[in-house]
């Protein structure tokens, strides 16, 4: 029997993503289907049966004999074969079953040969998903792994891979990497970069980031210098260049293990050969729409791995282009700067409304927002025509807002409308792939919000329960007005929005994936980095005893992040009364340890 | 009474000998009590040198110079060695702690150490690095005011220990080991040994190369002498330097890095000269017998640390910017190129025959050059004697009479009667020293000074009466705390415009910050008390500006009888028959 329709039907509520890449798989030509002895489907893959061919359903019994759950771990299946072993622990364990399978040919098998309904309850397939994602987004620590032996035998490569990835991880939790960044001059990538640093130095690695950002009233001011584009031409390239020698003097002085550039960081071919020649990864995290911004095919193939927002066309772009490497990093948002606000009434009063929109004042956006008009509605953002009766409605005058004022902006609306931008389209684009950080960032300020559809937005999160996204501007403003009259709706929507983003969705998990990836093939350089380092804090505590004088002083200490030395001197400093013995100690070795670095 | 004293010695080897002065004197006053000298592991070995030192503390922080060496990177392993060591010296209930560092970290020692009398720097309560010896402040402000500084710091040391350092000088135990020696080269008994001390912690302060190796083929030509060349490991390379570009290579030895501090001692006491720059071998030298000829460039000067005994010849550039401030980074080094080869041996030749030191014929006023001779005064006080005779003027006037002033301010035991024999003995000195045939000129200059000394009174007279009003207003229990703070804040006013004129007239800035010393290292939150101390600075501030005008117009006006005399009996006023 023929059960992909049904299925697939199922699986789109469940899983629309999934469902999507299943679709787009026909039916694999290197997978055979045959019957067992007691009339189950086995999958044969280059000839390997995946179950037993006499009694696949008892075998799949027998085979979790072992397995020892536990209610404190999350319960993680390595091989989905046909599934007669999740059936088995289906029956033998409660709660959800995560199954790591990376062979899509063989869930389109198995969507087709096996009726998927009484899996899809408490089963999450991650199907050809990277190790680095995995692990950055499971929790691996909570892992209590159930691996089918046959499946492992055919997906050998992938399933070391992973193995290895969670050892990867292992390391990096225990290592502070030092991280340079390399930020862009100006635009949309500036605070991305920011928020890279910040959550890397959450992780505990040590960050030193070029700040391009100051130069970029320079580099705004040699367009006023000559008309004559050839010349224009030759001036940027060497500002671009000198831009490279500061990177490589940072570089140089630093002396890092891993140097991250993002979108419209200025580097030149050259000036990356330069960082490379550190024998360190250089990286690119290029945060743009790659057919908006084209610059990347200038300098794709010097990094070691670019990292994007979009697969897929993109991707295969990047392959034909030679790139080392390519790999999918959605975007994210960064909980130490997007959270939730108590606001007070005067602030209720300026950024309080019914629906808000915080953000540039793109083609598209003029074009759709005159419909709101009619609502409270309040625009925030630059570049709006202010002498129009759409930017009537622009609160701040065009002036630049700072993270502070637009989390205020996204907590204090009843909506908020997240249009992605477009340059030419009338309002939604209709072939939209990424999604944009406002997605994350509004989830994460547990702000309400509605977006346009993109196609990455499933991946991401359930459509229609985490998050509402809208196909045509009329259904917006249906959706608005639903929404703007069930408040409770709103808030169980946003709650598990938010839920979802801190996760899963967070800058940290994507600095995570970023560093799993990056050095599951360098394992043994980071061993080289050195040696297993703790929570400073918690190892000097340890050094000191935590029973004694020294190390009950410390404690006070506790979530000072990062803390070192220097920490205690200025705790010291900006005491009050009479230092005592402890303290003086602490400015002694203060001098000391100045003396001698 | 003190019975057991520690002294912390915590900086380098040079300046441990120059405190043997201090430990000498501090033996005479408290013969029953035990020294103990507290240095750091890098000069651990010069500990033996030091005479009157019945035990040391060594304390090692070098080990924590490599991030390395701290094992697991953890500070904690510095905490509870320092803490395990300063426990270590608590438990040793010193009863005296004089502290000769100038460190921060020597100072916060003090403050952990909790001993009860303390001469020297500590910290307070804050942190703050305060000290209450007043030649312990001198040398706070010295540092601002050395033109004006005519004091060895073995004098400064010393003094604030309590010990009249007149007529000491410094002095080390000699090694008793005989025998290395003859292993490290080959001389003979009768030879002319001269040593070289040519590198030195600053790069800025060392002679030339060059100048070096036509120094050794003048003596080595002119008196067949032997140059030995001393230093340590990472000296070698300028002393081979020095050995490559001299002529006579076979009457020079290498031995820098090749010698410990016992064979250094040894080879020293056998030069007849040291030939150096400012460093630690200059004092060990000097304290072994060895006559110095002491070279002082960039921010070395004579004055402060020249060899603390009679004898030795010194040279450094008179150009405007030497001596050069601490921290600065010259970029045109003119000073070294002042002291010429031949300068110093015509000095060593005319000394080897007539056991005097006298100035080279080729040097004159012009040469821009201080050739000093260290001496003992008239008083007995360590003195630098000028042997280049120039005209006396304001900076030489001044120094002679800061001299004179803290010398009398600053000790316990102030002898008045003095003054007169004081202002003789100092005037004869730059009679002697100096062309004073200008003095009008200068005592026009000082009629500014004078009016401005007027000026600091009048100030601190004003400062003085104010804190009388916060006292007794104070004290009398009805204290307006509105016009206690008014008077606060008119005080700074005051002290603010006595601040100006101390920067605006450089030769009375060590009054005026003597004064900001004092009061800076006054401590509590006592209204009435801080009041009083204040008080008692403005009074001391106006008794130093008073004595100050009248050391000056006393130098001035013998310095003009002087003069008067030499005109009235000179030759050319005597009727001559035919004339």
């Amino acid at each position: 029997m023929d059960f992909f329709a049904k299925n697939l039907k199922c699986l789109r509520q469940c899983d629309p993503e999934l469902a999507e890449r299943v679709a787009l798989q026909p039916f694999p030509e290197n997978v055979t289907v045959v019957q067992s002895k007691d009339g189950f489907p086995i999958p044969r893959i280059a000839g390997v049966a995946l179950h037993s061919q006499y009694r696949p359903a008892e075998e799949g019994a027998k085979a979790i004999g072992d397995f020892a759950f536990d209610p404190e771990r999350n319960t993680v299946v390595y091989g989905l074969g046909f599934g007669y072993h999740i059936q088995a622990l289906l029956q033998q364990v409660p709660g959800e079953l995560t199954v790591v399978e990376p062979l899509m040919t063989l869930f389109r098998a198995f969507m087709t040969s096996v009726d998927i309904q009484p899996f899809l309850s408490r089963v999450r397939f991650r199907i050809g998903e990277t190790p680095a994602c995995l692990i950055s987004r499971l929790e691996p620590d909570c892992w209590n792994i159930f691996k089918h032996l046959p499946s492992i035998r055919i997906g050998e490569n992938y399933y070391n891979r992973l193995d290895e990835g969670l050892e990867v991880k292992g390391l990096l939790q225990n290592r502070t990497l030092r991280v340079m960044i390399v930020n862009p001059l100006y635009g949309g990538s500036l605070p991305t970069a920011h928020h890279c640093a910040g959550a890397l130095r959450n992780m505990g690695h040590e960050v030193a980031t070029v700040d391009c950002e100051e130069f970029a009233q320079g580099f705004s001011s040699l367009k006023g210098v000559t008309h004559n584009p050839e010349n224009s031409e030759i001036l940027s390239r060497n500002f671009m260049n000198f831009m490279g020698e500061i990177a490589a003097a940072k570089a140089t002085e630093f002396q890092p293990d891993l140097i991250l550039a993002l979108a419209q960081a200025p580097l030149t071919p050259e000036a990356i050969q330069k960082l490379r020649a550190l024998k360190i990864p250089v990286v690119f995290w290029f945060v743009e729409d790659f057919r908006t911004l084209p610059y990347w095919n200038e300098v794709a193939t010097s990094y070691d791995h670019i990292f994007t927002l979009q697969d897929g066309e993109f991707h295969d772009l990047l392959r034909s282009k030679g790139v080392r490497d390519c790999y999918y990093l959605p975007q994210a948002c960064f909980p130490d700067v997007h959270k939730h606000l108590p606001l007070t009434e005067e602030e209720m009063i300026k950024y309080g409304v019914d629906v808000s929109f915080m953000g540039a004042a793109y083609h598209n956006r003029i074009q759709s927002f005159p419909r709101l008009m009619n609502l409270d509605f309040k625009i925030w953002g630059t570049e709006w025509n202010l002498e129009t009766p759409l930017g009537r409605l622009v609160q701040n005058n065009n002036k630049r807002l700072s993270p502070e004022e637009i989390v205020k902006i996204y907590n204090a609306a009843k909506i908020n409308m997240n249009l992605h931008s477009s340059t030419y389209h009338y309002g939604i684009h209709p072939d939209g792939d990424f999604v944009n950080p406002r997605t994350f960032e509004i989830a994460a300020c547990q702000g309400f919000q509605l977006v346009d559809s993109r196609k990455d937005l499933s991946r991401m999160f359930k459509v229609g329960e985490e998050i509402i996204a809208f196909d045509t501007l009329d259904q917006m403003q249906d959706q608005i007005n639903y929404y703007l009259s069930r408040p409770e709706e709103r808030n169980a929507i946003t709650l598990k929005s938010y839920q979802r983003v801190v996760k899963e969705h967070t800058m940290e998990h994507r600095m995570q994936e970023l560093l799993l990836h990056v050095f599951l093939d360098r394992k043994s350089s980071l061993d080289s980095i050195g040696e297993v380092q703790r929570d400073p804090l918690d190892y000097c505590i340890e050094q000191a005893g935590e029973n004694t004088d020294l190390g009950q002083y410390l404690k006070q200490f506790k979530g000072q992040h990062p803390f070192s030395l220097k920490t205690v001197v200025e705790h010291i400093h900006q005491g009050e009364g009479a230092l005592d013995q402890k303290e003086t100690l602490f400015l002694m070795m203060d001098q000391v340890v100045e003396a001698n670095t | 009474m003190a019975e057991n004293i520690l002294i912390l010695s915590m900086t380098r080897m040079g300046d441990m000998i120059q405190t043997t002065p201090l430990i000498r004197g501090l033996k005479e006053k408290y013969p029953t009590a035990k020294i103990t000298l507290l240095v750091t592991s890098d000069f651990a070995g010069a500990v033996p040198l030091i005479p009157d030192v019945d035990e040391s503390i060594v304390v090692d922080l070098r080990q924590f110079d490599k991030p390395e060496n701290w094992e697991d990177r953890s500070w904690v392993k510095i905490y509870r060695y320092l803490e395990k060591s300063m426990e270590d010296i608590r438990s040793s209930n010193f009863d005296l702690l004089v502290n000769l560092s100038h460190s921060k970290f020597s100072a916060l020692m003090v403050r952990y150490l909790g001993i009860k009398k303390v001469v020297g720097f500590y910290c307070n309560d804050f942190g703050n690095r305060m000290t209450g010896h007043p030649w312990m402040q001198y040398f706070g402000v010295e540092v601002f005011n050395r033109k004006y500084n005519a004091f060895n710091l073995v004098e400064i040391f010393s003094r604030s220990g309590g010990v009249d350092v007149r007529g000491r000088a410094i002095e080390v135990m000699r090694s008793q080991n005989e025998l290395s020696v003859d292993t490290l080269m080959p001389f003979e008994e009768e030879e002319l040994l001269i040593g070289f001390q040519a590198g030195s912690s600053l790069e800025g302060r060392r002679w030339p190369a060059q100048s070096f190796a036509s120094l050794a083929d003048l003596l080595i030509e002119n008196l067949n002498a032997r140059i030995i060349i001393f230093g340590v490991e990472s000296e070698n390379e300028v002393a081979e330097e020095i050995k490559s570009l001299a002529k006579n290579k076979d009457r020079i030895s290498n031995l820098a890095g090749k010698t410990n501090l016992s064979e250094l001692s040894q080879l020293l006491e056998k030069c007849e000269y040291l030939v150096t720059n400012d460093t630690g071998t200059m004092h060990l030298a000097a304290a072994l017998g060895t006559k110095i000829v002491g070279l002082f460039f960039a921010h070395a000067h004579p004055y402060e640390t020249a060899p603390f005994s009679p004898g030795h010849l010194l040279f450094q550039a008179r150009i405007s910017c030497a001596p050069c401030s601490y921290g600065v980074h010259c970029n045109d080094i003119v000073c070294v190129d002042k002291v010429r080869p031949q300068y110093l041996s015509s000095a060593i030749e005319n000394h080897l025959k007539t056991k005097t030191w006298i100035l080279p014929e080729q040097i004159t006023p012009d040469s821009e050059l201080n050739v000093f001779e260290t001496v003992f005064d008239f008083d007995m006080n360590f003195k630098l004697k000028p042997l280049v005779r120039i005209g006396l003027g304001m900076d030489d006037m001044f120094r002679e009479a800061h001299a004179l002033l803290w010398r009398e301010r600053l000790t316990e035991k102030r002898d008045v009667g003095k003054f007169e024999f004081l202002i003789n003995g100092v005037c004869e000195d730059l009679i002697r020293d100096y062309d004073c045939s200008d003095i009008e000129s200068l005592d026009e200059q000082l009629q500014k000074k004078y009016s401005i000394l007027e000026d600091i009174i009048k100030l601190s007279k004003t400062g003085k009466k104010m804190c009388g009003s916060i006292i007794r207003g104070v004290s009398g229990g009805n204290g307006n705390s509105n016009k206690v703070a008014q008077f606060g804040e008119d005080i700074s006013c005051v002290d603010e415009k006595i601040e100006v004129l101390g920067f605006s007239n450089p030769e009375l800035r060590p009054l005026t910050d003597m004064f900001s010393k004092r009061k800076e290292n006054l401590a509590g939150n006592n209204v009435c008390f801080l009041a009083i101390e204040t008080q008692k600075s403005y009074i001391d501030l106006i008794n130093e500006c008073e004595k100050l005008k009248e050391i000056l117009k006393s130098c001035v006006e013998k310095l003009s009888d002087y003069r008067s005399d030499y005109i009235s009996h000179s030759s050319i006023n005597v009727a001559v028959p035919g004339r």
